[in-house]
């Protein structure tokens, strides 16, 4: 292994044969850089051509890329056989950091390429990587490394679960496309249930998603011009909670119903504790004194004789 | 000898028995009586001595359906833990006072409900051989119950027959349980694997169950067991015979036209058993833990059962709200009191005192009093609580 100092521009940034990290912040790392130079050479190997390939630093090459650093320090390794390199770069940062799912993915699609037997990759490299010895998550994996890297980008930042993304790969590209504009910004919580609602519903009527997501109803939501996406994707995922939900859904709006006629004051909320199962309902208020709360059980008094809210518990109890 | 006659000509049994692709023998186990047995049940197949499981253990669990993979392999080995435990009844609703024997772990059939799809210690199908510390076992804990009356069955952790033609354990323990009257010994399936029990001699506090559903449900989601109609047939032979039969309408599902699919199995079975010869009948509706879910979705892509309306029960499992439960259980109590089976016991699976309530409009008030409905003589089920 050779230190040498070698121009940016001999470097093939096109070939990322080892590379496994994406989605860089490289803030702190230009700071760094342009403060102190770059203390920690990168790690290169010369292949076809005079070109050299990048085995570990991509951060580093392509902060100083940003830079425009004419040369940069690189230790060049002898190793002819990539399976061998890729194993160094795969320990070389397996030592001093865990990986993210998306790196995970990248490494399990790179050593299948490398060594292409399924079973030696899940029983030699999953422990290390931390995932159930199981080949039913090589294929997990994989699908994950073949997402586009629009949803990628929007895993990475969001940092989603692992059972978020392999929702997400049991849609097809076609359909995930479609999903886009509707779960942009929604939170990641509410994501995947508005995803799990789609899949599920599909499952359950044979219909695609395609068709589900261009019914008129959810048309005009996404169609509207008065709306912000935000309110479009809250709106679309709750109409897709009372397409997947119906009872439960009608439960919930009859009760929130006749909780706004009996008009109570904003800051008493009724709640039917587990789904209206047990027959039990909870009354939560606040109160910053005994005057107060005299006050509040007064008007809460005055409740008990309004029959419509007790018949509609009664009707949620006695189901 | 009449019976298996009758039996083997009704049922193709030989087609419906579960064979695996190989025995695996673990090295304790191998010159225990049991083990020979086995070994001489599947002498046709491929045999391989281990000296530990844990290693053909986790081949298995490698494997993209560990489930699947491990239903096809038997492994014959010790029981290290207990053999008798209460059973797991969720605490928040009204058990049933059971005990479980775990004589066998995992099913050569494939319900697409199946819990046990989710315990991955091992999914091979294995027959703990160690029979003698079962009834080391046994006797300690009778011995220490000795006063009251309970139930006790062995089919928690696979089906209770479905093994019966390699291991004979059935025979055993009718004849164990025989000398022990008060307690009701249940063998619970969903075969017509019945031969060996048709070889005995039936004491009255044996009761072989069977578990039963929609034909619809049976065909769509329980893989590899026989179609309702042939354990309703199998029940009429056991009851024929002289035992005391049970039936688990166990998981009811709910689908579209479930009201007559029920229905027809009701009726079939009370034209076919006497109702007196009938200890009981559960019922219970489709319930399962939310980790479930991704497995029943990939090992059973095709089924519908776990699309339809769940709400999370104090347990945690997810189950049907309670009017659909309601309608379900009231539903098939009013079958059973139409078709003239008003008086067998009834009891819910894992429901709370007021679902109790609303479905027979009488509850039990704990464990203990289902025990003492469950447990009453034959004949005596005025079911009052
Ligand atoms: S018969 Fe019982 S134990 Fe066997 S697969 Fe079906 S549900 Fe599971």
């Amino acid at each position: 292994m050779k230190l040498l100092d070698i121009p940016l521009d001999d470097i093939n940034l096109q070939d990322e044969r080892f590379r496994f990290s994406y989605f860089f912040d490289l803030e702190k790392m230009l700071i760094s850089i342009k403060k102190i130079g770059l203390v920690n050479p990168l790690m290169a190997v010369k292949r076809e051509g005079s070109k050299y390939v990048i085995v570990c630093g991509w951060k580093r090459v392509l902060a100083c890329r940003e830079l425009s650093l004419a040369y940069v320090p690189v230790y060049l390794l002898d190793e002819q056989d990539d399976r061998r390199v890729f194993f160094l770069s795969l320990y070389e940062n397996w030592a001093v950091r865990n990986f993210n799912i998306l790196e995970k993915s990248e490494i399990i699609h790179k050593l299948n390429g490398f060594i292409g037997d399924e079973k030696k990759i899940v029983r030699e490299f999953f422990p290390l990587l931390g995932i159930p010895v199981n080949l039913s998550y090589f294929d997990i994996y994989l699908r994950i490394a073949q997402l586009d890297p629009v949803w990628k980008k929007i895993i990475f930042k969001k940092k989603f679960p692992l059972s978020s993304i392999q929702l997400l790969t049991d849609f097809t590209r076609e359909d995930r496309k479609l999903l886009l504009p509707f779960v942009l910004s929604l939170n990641v919580n509410k994501m995947k249930q508005f995803c799990e609602d789609l899949f599920e519903l599909s499952k359950k009527t044979g219909d695609s998603p395609k068709i589900l997501l261009s019914a008129p109803e959810i048309l005009s939501v996404s169609q509207s011009e008065n709306l912000s996406s935000l309110q479009k994707a809250e709106r679309v995922r709750s109409l897709m909670r009372t397409k997947r939900y119906p009872t439960l859904s009608s439960w919930k709006k009859s009760f929130d119903t006749s909780l706004k006629k009996a008009r109570l004051s904003k800051d008493v909320a009724f709640d039917s504790a587990s789904f209206f199962e047990d027959g039990e309902f909870s009354v939560t208020f606040s109160l910053h004194d005994k005057e107060d709360f005299r006050k509040r059980l007064f008007k809460l008094q005055e409740l008990v004789a309004d029959e419509d809210l007790f018949s509609l518990f009664k009707s949620f109890s006695d189901g | 000898m009449k019976t298996s006659f009758l039996c083997s000509r009704v049922f193709p049994m030989d087609e419906a028995r579960f064979y695996p692709t190989k025995v695996f023998v673990t090295k304790d186990s191998e010159n225990l009586l049991l083990t020979r047995k086995v070994l001489e049940n599947t002498r046709h197949l491929p045999v391989e001595f281990i000296a530990d499981s844990r290693e053909l253990i986790e081949d298995v669990l490698l494997s993209r359906d560990p489930v699947g993979e491990g239903k096809k392999l038997l492994l014959v080995t010790h029981q290290r833990g207990e053999y008798v435990k209460p059973c797991p009844c969720t605490p928040q609703y009204i058990g049933c006072n059971y005990f479980i024997i775990n004589t066998e772990l995992n099913c050569p059939l494939d319900c697409s409900y199946c819990i046990l799809q989710l315990y991955m210690n091992n999914p091979l199908i294995t027959i703990h051989a160690n029979t003698s510390q079962l009834y080391t076992q046994l006797d300690d804990f009778l011995k220490k119950n000795r006063n009251r009356p309970f139930r006790i069955g062995t089919g928690e952790l696979g089906d209770s027959l479905a093994l019966d033609h390699l291991t004979g354990r059935s025979s055993e323990l009718i004849s164990y349980f025989a000398e022990h009257p008060n307690v009701l010994f249940e063998l619970k399936t969903k075969t017509v694997n019945i031969q060996n029990v048709l070889a005995h001699k039936p004491p009255g506090n044996i009761v072989i169950a069977w578990s039963l559903n929609s034909a619809k449900i049976a065909g769509e989601e329980e893989m590899g067991a026989p179609p309702v109609h042939d354990r309703v047939q199998a029940a009429h032979l056991v009851s024929q015979a002289g035992y005391r039969v049970g039936f688990h309408f166990d998981p009811l599902i709910y689908y579209e036209g479930w009201e007559d699919g029920y229905g027809e199995v009701i009726e079939n079975m009370l034209a076919q058993i006497d109702r007196k010869k009938i200890a009981w009948i559960s019922l219970g509706s489709l319930r399962f833990p939310p980790a479930l879910k991704p497995v029943i979705l990939k090992r059973f892509p095709q089924t519908k059962i776990i699309y339809d309306e769940f709400i999370p029960g104090k347990d945690g499992k997810l189950r049907y709200p309670k009017t659909l439960r309601l309608r379900l259980f009231q539903r098939i109590v009013k079958d059973l009191e139409k078709a003239g089976g008003g008086k067998i016991p009834v009891y819910l699976c894992m429901e709370s005192r007021d679902i109790w309530m609303d479905a027979q409009k009488k509850a039990p008030r704990g464990k203990r009093e289902v025990e003492k409905l469950l447990t009453l003589p034959l004949g005596a089920n005025e079911n009052d609580f």
